[in-house]
């Protein structure tokens, strides 16, 4: 009796296990961690003015990953949360960029401008 | 229940058949193609490589990935999900790599705004050395008029040769200075002049008076002729009234016979260089 127990408790046992290796990846939980600040880091950069689309890829992305991972969908988790985590740092890159070609832009009418008001001012003479 | 017992023996079959195929190559995927071309593109880059190595370094890991499902012929969702990655992490290396050109860009731009700054500064400073130049000129050649610098001002006097005598008409010779003087006024806007006639004490007072009205009035006249506005000229008569010599000699009532201009001083401009 007890020997059939215990043998029936490994069979659930083993069950359980090739069960649970079966339909349930490791919990993305570090991924997702990753992904938020990932998105923060592309809306500090300013992604919502200059890379609109891609942040709301990643968004869109992150927020389907959290509903996977609330149905312990794991595998499907991980995968989205990934590409969001991509999505955001892309939406960043492209924000950093766009700053730095703004700021070249501006840089080149300020010494246009200046160059103007030195021609201007020989051309006086 | 059953069915995942079996799956050691599924995945074994698998495998010895995923051995057998070794020869026959898998169908490439149009994910992994991109991602591969892409990849190829931005490590022979020499910015991308240079500014990116890590991003490059996360792009080549999902590639790896990717070959992988690919060459076992694993689920096409798993080789484009990290060819996606892939394609993603490239794109965010080249951004790094053009941020950190363009940076280096505005660098240099700083330094050329500097230099063209110092062009301007120096074209500034010529021009302001020419302007004080031409200044220094027109004292001169009020300093040939004998402008002399009073407690009025700076005052010009012009002699009675210019005019004919008991006329109020200016005499051809008197051109150049009224020219000059017009130079010097339309140079310096905020200097106004007032216009003074004097006589000697021959004659009556008040035909004196009036020759000595006419006769700055004749001096406003030729100068607004010349381009000075009317509105920044003022005259005056004062007839026998302000002898500057006795006009008992001949030579004493030639010198009282004149027409005064006066600046005010009003312009610290000029009185630097009045000294």
């Amino acid at each position: 009796m007890i020997k059939s127990i215990v043998r029936m408790s490994a069979v659930v046992v083993l069950a359980a296990t090739i069960s649970a290796c079966g339909s349930k990846a490791p919990r993305p939980v570090s991924e997702l961690a990753l992904a938020d600040s990932a998105l923060k880091n592309a809306e500090v950069a300013g992604a919502r003015e200059y890379a609109p689309i891609e942040l709301r890829i990643a968004k869109e992305k992150k927020a389907a990953a959290d509903a996977a991972f609330a149905d312990e969908k794991y595998s499907k988790a991980r995968k989205l949360t990934m590409e969001a985590q991509a999505d955001a740092d892309l939406a960043r890159a492209k924000s950093d960029v766009e700053k730095i070609r703004l700021a070249l832009q501006e840089a080149e009418d300020n010494i246009e401008m200046i160059r103007k008001e030195a021609t201007r001012t020989s051309n006086t003479q | 229940m059953n069915k995942r017992n079996y799956r050691p023996l599924v995945c074994a079959a698998l495998v010895s058949l995923t051995l057998g195929a070794c020869s026959s190559a898998p169908k490439p995927n149009a994910s992994l193609e991109e991602a591969r071309l892409a990849y190829d593109k931005a490590s022979n880059d020499v910015t991308v490589v240079k500014h990116a190595p890590e991003e490059l370094d996360k792009a080549r890991d999902a590639m790896n990935v990717a070959n992988k499902h690919w060459r076992k012929k694993e689920g096409t969702a798993n080789i484009e999900h990290f060819s996606y990655l892939a394609k993603q992490r490239i794109e965010i290396a080249s951004l790094i790599a053009e941020s950190n050109e363009t940076s280096r860009e505005l660098e240099s731009m700083a330094l050329k705004r500097r230099n063209v700054t110092l062009d301007l500064r120096e074209a500034e400073l010529t021009q302001s050395k020419l302007e004080t130049q031409a200044l220094q000129e027109q004292m001169e050649e009020m300093a040939a008029l004998q402008a002399e610098k009073t407690d009025r001002g700076m005052v010009l006097t012009l002699g009675d040769v210019l005019f004919d005598v008991g006329e109020s008409t200016l005499a051809p010779g008197a051109a150049r200075n009224i020219d000059k003087i017009a130079g010097f006024m339309r140079n310096y806007p905020d200097r106004d002049a007032v216009i003074e006639g004097h006589t000697d004490s021959l004659g009556d007072d008040d035909f004196n008076l009036d020759l000595s009205r006419d006769r700055a009035f004749a001096v406003r006249e030729a100068l607004i002729q010349s381009g000075v506005t009317a509105d920044r000229i003022s005259t005056q008569g004062f007839g026998e009234t302000l002898p500057v010599a006795s006009n008992t000699s001949s030579t004493g009532r030639q010198e009282n016979r004149r027409v005064e201009i006066i600046f005010a001083n009003a312009s610290t401009q000029v009185s630097e260089y009045d000294e």
